[in-house]
C-alpha cells in the first residue's frame, strides 16, 4: 500500500469514525472512544499496538471523566 | 454614545459566570491550539459543542476567548515547531522560528502576546466605534443591495486567498449546492434530500466543517512523511531590551493601524493582514537582524495585525452577517445555533450579547496577555507531545463533539465522509474554505435573492438597477477580472510562495 501514502491514514481515521457512529449507543462512551482511539492510531506506522493501548485507555478515561463527570454530557457508561 | 454601551458591556463581561466563561474559553483555547497541528479552526469547531449548555452571550463570549487563545496558541506552535496553527500565523513562523533557533524563543514569544494584546485593544475600540453607524446603514439597505454585498464579500474572500481562483470558485457552487438540500422555508418542498429523513433540516454545519478542516488535515499530515521537530526547547529570557522595545513597539504601532482596517473589509480579516503586515515591515524595517533572519518586527508587526484584524472582523460579522473566513463562518454558525441571527438588528435586539461580547473581547485579550506571559515555558512543553498521539485523541474529541451536539450517529457518517471528500480535494489543490463559507451564506443569500426577486415580481435587472448592488456586484466582477492580468497574478503566485 505504499504507492498511495493516503490509504492508511484514510481507512483508519474515517473507520474510527464510523466505528464510533456504530458504537456509541450499544457500547456506551468509555468503550466507543476506546475502540475510536485504537483504530485511528492504526493509521500511523509509528505506533505499536501496546502505545495504541495505552492511549486508548488513557484518553477513555480522561474524556469520560471530563464529558460525564465535569460537563455532564448525557452519555451513557456501561453496554445497553 | 458608544461610550455608555461599552460600559454597558462591560457591567455584562463582568459578571462572574462570564468571566468564568471568558477565562475558560482562554485557557482552553490556548490548551488546544498549542498541540501541533490544531488551529483556531479546528479548536472552535471541536469546542463548540459544549458551549451549549451556557446562555448565548456566555457561549459566545468562550467562543471569542477560544478564538483568541487558539490564535495564540497558534503563534506559538509557529515559534517554536515552526508549525503555523493556521494561514494567519504563517508569516509569524519565518522570524519567529528564526528567533527560536538562535535561542530567542522566549522573547518571540512575549513580543506576540504584547503584540497581540495591543492590536486587540485598538481593535476592540474601532469595533465599539463603527459598529453602530454600520448597523443603522445595513437596516436601510435592501434585499437586492444585501444579495450583491453577500456576493461580493464571497468573491473579495476568493480573490485574497491564495490559490487557484477557478478552485475557489468550485468550492464556492459546491457550497452552495450543500446549502440547497433541506426543505424550502417558503413552499415546505424537501429538496434534494434523496428520500434520507436526516436531511430534511438541511446538511448540518459541524459534520462539514470537522470533516473538511480536522479530519482531512489528520489524513493529509499522517500522509506526507517525516514528523516535524522542535527548535531550541530553552526558552531564554523574556523580556525585551530596550532598543528591541522601541522596534517591537513601532513595528506593533504600524500592524495594528493595518490590521484594523482591512479586518473591516468583507473578505479581508486575519490573514490578509498579517500578510499585508509583513511585506509592510520588509519595506520599513532595516535594522539587524533583517527581516526573514529572525528580527524582532517580522513577528510583532504581524502579529499585532492579525489580531487588531481579527476584532475588526467582527464588525462586518456581527452587522451584516458577512463572516471574513473559515473562523467567521463557524462563529456566524454558532451565533445561529444559538439562536442569534447576526445582522443589522442584533445590536438592537440584543445589546447586552453585543456589548458584553466586545467587553469580554478586551477582557480576553488581557487574560491571554496575564495567563500566557507566566506560562509559556509550559506551553513550550506541550508543544513537544508526538503527533502520534495527538490525533487519535483529536479524532476521538471530534466524535464526542459531533455527537454531543444532536446525539445524531448520521452526523457522525456525514462526518467520515467529508473528511474523506475534504482529504481528496485538499489535495488536488482544492481548499475546502470557500465551500464552508459558502454552506454558512448560502440560507440568507438565498432568502435575500428571492426576496428580492419577489418585490420586482421577477425582474432580474433589480440587482443593477439599484445603485448600491450595481455598484458591488460591478466592483466584485472587477476583483475577479483583475486577478487575471499578468501582475496581479505574478503577486498572488509570489504570496503563495511565501506561505512556504
Amino acid at each position: 500500500m505504499s504507492a498511495t501514502p493516503a490509504v492508511r491514514p484514510g481507512l483508519a481515521i474515517c473507520g474510527s469514525v464510523i466505528a464510533f457512529a456504530l458504537l456509541i449507543e450499544r457500547l456506551g462512551f468509555p468503550a466507543a472512544v476506546m475502540l475510536t482511539v485504537l483504530l485511528a492510531s492504526a493509521g500511523s506506522r509509528q505506533m505499536n499496538g501496546r502505545q495504541s493501548l495505552l492511549l486508548a485507555v488513557f484518553v477513555a478515561a480522561a474524556m469520560t471523566a471530563v464529558f460525564v463527570g465535569l460537563l455532564d454530557q448525557p452519555l451513557s457508561l456501561v453496554p445497553r | 454614545m458608544a461610550l455608555n454601551q461599552l460600559a454597558m458591556g462591560f457591567a455584562t463581561a463582568l459578571t462572574p459566570n462570564h468571566l468564568i466563561a471568558c477565562f475558560s474559553g482562554v485557557l482552553l483555547g490556548t490548551l488546544i491550539g498549542v498541540l501541533p497541528g490544531l488551529g483556531p479552526v479546528t479548536t472552535i469547531a471541536l469546542l463548540l459543542p459544549f458551549t451549549f449548555s451556557l446562555t448565548p452571550t456566555g457561549a459566545i463570549i468562550m467562543l471569542a476567548g477560544i478564538y483568541y487563545g487558539a490564535q495564540y496558541g497558534g503563534s506559538i506552535t509557529a515559534v517554536l515547531v515552526n508549525l503555523p496553527g493556521e494561514a494567519s500565523s504563517t508569516v509569524t513562523c519565518l522570524d519567529g522560528h528564526a528567533m527560536a533557533r538562535q535561542g530567542r524563543a522566549g522573547l518571540a514569544l512575549a513580543v506576540a502576546a504584547i503584540g497581540s494584546f495591543a492590536g486587540g485593544t485598538i481593535g476592540t475600540l474601532v469595533l465599539a466605534v463603527l459598529a453602530l453607524p454600520l448597523a443603522s446603514f445595513a437596516s436601510r439597505v435592501e434585499a437586492a443591495d444585501y444579495t450583491a454585498l453577500m456576493a461580493s464579500g464571497l468573491v473579495a474572500s476568493i480573490v485574497i486567498a491564495q490559490g487557484s481562483i477557478v478552485k475557489a470558485l468550485v468550492m464556492t457552487a459546491m457550497g452552495f449546492a450543500l446549502g440547497m438540500i433541506g426543505v424550502d422555508v417558503a413552499t415546505g418542498q424537501p429538496r434534494f434530500t434523496m428520500g434520507i429523513p436526516e436531511l430534511i433540516d438541511g446538511v448540518s454545519f459541524m459534520p462539514v466543517a470537522i470533516g473538511m478542516f480536522g479530519l482531512s488535515e489528520i489524513i493529509a499530515t499522517l500522509a506526507s512523511p517525516g514528523e516535524r521537530h522542535m527548535a531550541g526547547t530553552r526558552l531564554d529570557r523574556v523580556w525585551p531590551r530596550p532598543g528591541e522595545t522601541t522596534r517591537a513597539a513601532a513595528s506593533t504601532f504600524r500592524g495594528t493601524v493595518l490590521g484594523s482596517l482591512l479586518g473591516i473589509l468583507p473578505g479581508g480579516g486575519p490573514v490578509l493582514a498579517s500578510f499585508a503586515s509583513y511585506a509592510l515591515e520588509k519595506k520599513v524595517a532595516t535594522g539587524s537582524p533583517a527581516i526573514g533572519a529572525g528580527a524582532i518586527e517580522g513577528v510583532a508587526g504581524p502579529e499585532s495585525a492579525n489580531n487588531a484584524a481579527a476584532q475588526t472582523s467582527f464588525v462586518p460579522l456581527l452587522t451584516l452577517g458577512l463572516p471574513s473566513g473559515p473562523v467567521g463562518a463557524l462563529l456566524l454558525g454558532a451565533l445561529i445555533l444559538h439562536g442569534v441571527q447576526p445582522g443589522p438588528t442584533v445590536i438592537a435586539k440584543e445589546p447586552a450579547l453585543f456589548w458584553g461580547l466586545v467587553a469580554s473581547m478586551w477582557i480576553g485579550n488581557l487574560m491571554l496577555l496575564l495567563l500566557n506571559l507566566p506560562l509559556v515555558g509550559w506551553w513550550a512543553r506541550l508543544a513537544l507531545v508526538p503527533y502520534r498521539f495527538l490525533y487519535p485523541t483529536t479524532v476521538a474529541l471530534a466524535c464526542t463533539g459531533i455527537y454531543a451536539l444532536n446525539h445524531s450517529t448520521f452526523d457522525l457518517w456525514l462526518t467520515a465522509l467529508f473528511g474523506v471528500a475534504g482529504y481528496l480535494l485538499r489535495s488536488r489543490g482544492f481548499e475546502p474554505a470557500p465551500l464552508l463559507l459558502a454552506l454558512v451564506l448560502s440560507p440568507p443569500l438565498r432568502d435575500n435573492f428571492n426576496r428580492a426577486l419577489i418585490f420586482s415580481d421577477g425582474d432580474f435587472t433589480t440587482f443593477v438597477t439599484h445603485p448600491l448592488s450595481a455598484t458591488l456586484l460591478a466592483v466584485a466582477a472587477a476583483a475577479l477580472l483583475a486577478t487575471t492580468l499578468p501582475g496581479v497574478k505574478r503577486g498572488r503566485m509570489r504570496l503563495a510562495q511565501e506561505e512556504r
